[in-house]
């Protein structure tokens, strides 16, 4: 499997937070997730990454390449959507497209104008007339215009209504559907993006919590709702988040795989049910054990 | 044209059709003061024209686009050290044209324009890089009290060479005098220096560039 | 007494809406015997609490047991297990147990399964009922 991006050991510092040591691996022609809550530093790997803030310590390295030596080559190839894009505010949505253009080797106009066609969004006004959703998919339009292999988007959905945001979620899978090209997303889980993503990342406080592929985290991690005295001691002394209630217990384990068979017998006799855990689940439990 | 030099020129070239429609003519057709004087506002109009420019600047949008640092310092500098010499080269044009009307005060007028272009291109550059290390927020404030205080000083020149009798002339004042008696030597050295200065503010200015979020 | 603790869990991925899987479990337990007649169960506040659902998803199920005939609610006093005729209990599961019965049939002779195989089948589960599933 290529590796598309590259990133090790990467620490920056501001005032009130720091990102300490990241590394991670994304392999070309998947989607990568990057999930954690506020302030774990989602937005500020995602532009240390893109190469918009400068980094402390470590290495970055995009399709094999240095910032260093082949900045302009690397950013041809990278479609990037900020949080909160920034543009010439006084200027017309034309006017930017008509500016940027000349510096991406393969830009395509009529690819721009059509997807401001389905996203809505009138060439002529100025930006800052448009709202802050309206900006995102200027944003969008511009980064899928250059024929760009890699997507790096930072929380796309939000200020997007649910439409838009399915009509997103589609537009990923089809960017990646191919195989050659990746697309790289942090965001809240809950907004959706935890669907569409094979690689799971979660970020908590500027460190990796978790890296694993979503399939497998999601077999992992199971809900188990058990009655009192049903399973055996070894296994309920392993749950987490256990939480005991006068018809039911229920608590939550990562190895699953690992229990499933001391578990069969409570299954089977319909002393415990089990349940699927969410993401949001998985992170929130790795959060409080950190 | 690269785009962001194209944004950036017209603030310039603006800038510099009034300070020649609005004061450049009367070194056309004022007095010997008028060469004393005019060389003064050119740096205001410079850091105007800095200020202008980086007013609606967006480095963050820039930072998307495949542009490096270097290359957006690089069109500034540029930029800034164009527009410097074609005030200079207008300037020292009229003085040399109105040498033989014996109204401008020769080789020291020529050495006195120089040195306000050089002072303002440094200062220009100063500025440029600040904007890059401080932002906005701190840098365009910093230009507008120092245009005031430039504009304040030129004006307090004017009305005392008016009205004292006794005020002292910049451009025939010692240190200028000295200059100008070996006119080419002194003007090469300074131009020299200034861009040697000026190369030195640009390889900051490419550090700065890089490691500062300030600007973003 | 009961012999064996009231075990209800509601689940959000389960196609069946909440209230109908708490009348179901609930009916449940009536059949094994984990509630017996004139038992008193949970109050409607109490049960809702425990199983963070809303207090209109227990109150309908309660309501549907007693429609049915599974439960009585005397008002101030709560809601109590009736007394309810055991053929109609196993009359239930046998129903339930039928459409998975079919279901198993179907799918089995898609994939040559035989009547003889699950007869099989069922005999040696008989013998060894909550055994592991590993074998065949």
């Amino acid at each position: 499997m290529e590796t598309i991006l590259e990133a090790r050991a990467l620490t920056k510092d501001y005032e009130d937070f720091s990102l300490r040591g990241i590394s991670l691996e994304v392999r070309r022609g998947s989607i990568a997730g990057i999930f954690g809550p506020n302030g774990a530093g989602k937005s500020t790997l995602i532009k240390v990454l893109t190469h918009q803030v400068p980094h402390r310590t470590g290495t970055v390295r995009v399709f094999g390449q240095s910032y260093e030596e082949h900045e302009p080559g690397i950013k041809n190839r990278i479609g990037y959507v900020p949080q909160e894009p920034a543009f010439y505010m006084d200027r017309s949505v034309r006017w930017t497209a008509r500016f940027a253009a000349p510096y991406f080797a393969n830009w395509d106009g009529s690819c721009f104008y059509k997807l401001l066609d389905d996203f809505k969004v009138n060439p002529l006004r100025q930006v800052k007339h448009l709202s802050g959703g309206q900006r995102k998919l200027l944003s969008l339009a511009l980064a899928l215009s250059h024929g760009a292999d890699l997507l790096v988007l930072d929380e796309p959905t939000a200020g997007l209504d649910i439409v838009y945001r399915r009509a997103l979620l589609d537009r990923l899978r089809a960017f990646v559907a191919d195989g050659d090209r990746t697309v790289i997303v942090a965001s809240h889980i809950t907004d959706g993006l935890d669907e569409i993503a094979e690689d799971v990342w979660f970020l908590n406080d500027g460190r990796i919590v978790t890296h694993e592929d979503k399939d497998e985290l999601l077999s992992r991690w199971k809900w188990i709702h058990f009655r009192e005295g049903a399973l055996p001691r070894a296994v309920e002394d392993r749950l987490k988040n256990v939480r005991r209630q006068p018809f039911g217990s229920s608590g939550l384990t990562d190895e699953f795989c690992e229990l499933r068979d001391e578990l069969a017998t409570a299954l089977a006799a319909g002393d415990a049910r089990l349940e699927n855990a969410s993401l949001e689940d998985i992170l929130l439990t790795q959060i409080k054990e950190e | 044209m690269d785009p962001i030099l194209r944004r950036s020129l017209i603030w310039y070239l603006l800038h510099l059709m009034t300070y020649s429609g609005i004061l450049g003519r009367y070194l056309i057709v004022g007095s010997w003061q008028a060469f004393e004087i005019i060389p003064l506002f050119m740096p205001v109009w410079l850091i105007s024209s800095v200020v202008w420019s980086e007013r609606e600047e967006s480095y963050a949008f820039l930072r998307v686009l495949p542009i490096t640092d270097r290359s957006i310092v690089r069109t500034k500098f540029m930029l800034i050290l164009s527009i410097t010499v074609v005030y200079w080269l207008l300037m020292e044009g009229v003085t040399l044209a109105r040498q033989g009307s014996g109204v401008a005060g020769g080789p020291s007028t020529l050495t006195f324009i120089t040195l306000a272009c050089v002072y303002a291109l440094l200062l220009g550059a100063c500025f440029q890089v600040g904007y890059w290390r401080f932002g906005a927020s701190v840098v365009t404030p910093a230009g507008v009290v120092y245009m005031g205080l430039n504009l304040a000083l030129a004006i307090i020149h004017t009305a005392s060479l008016r009205f004292e009798p006794d005020w002292p002339v910049l451009a025939q004042s010692a240190p200028i005098r000295w200059l100008s008696d070996s006119l080419w030597l002194s003007h090469l050295v300074l131009v020299a220096l200034a861009l040697l200065v000026f190369y030195g503010l640009m390889r900051i200015g490419f550090r700065i560039k890089t490691s500062s979020e300030a600007c973003l | 007494m009961q012999a064996k603790q009231l075990f209800i869990s509601l689940l959000p991925s389960n196609p069946d809406p909440m209230y109908k899987q708490a009348t179901d479990q609930i009916k449940d337990a009536i059949a094994t015997g984990d509630l017996g007649p004139g038992d008193r169960l949970p109050s409607v506040r109490e049960l809702s609490e425990a199983l963070k659902v809303s207090a209109i998803t227990i109150k309908r199920a309660y309501l549907d047991l007693e429609t049915e005939g599974y439960i009585l609610t005397r008002a101030g006093l709560g809601s109590f297990v009736a007394d309810v005729d055991r053929n109609i209990l196993r009359e239930r599961k046998l129903g339930e147990v039928r459409a998975e019965m079919r279901r198993i049939v179907r799918t089995g002779s898609k994939f040559g399964i035989t009547l003889d195989d699950i007869i099989r089948l069922t005999r040696q589960l008989e013998r060894e009922p909550y055994g592991d599933d590993s074998g065949s």
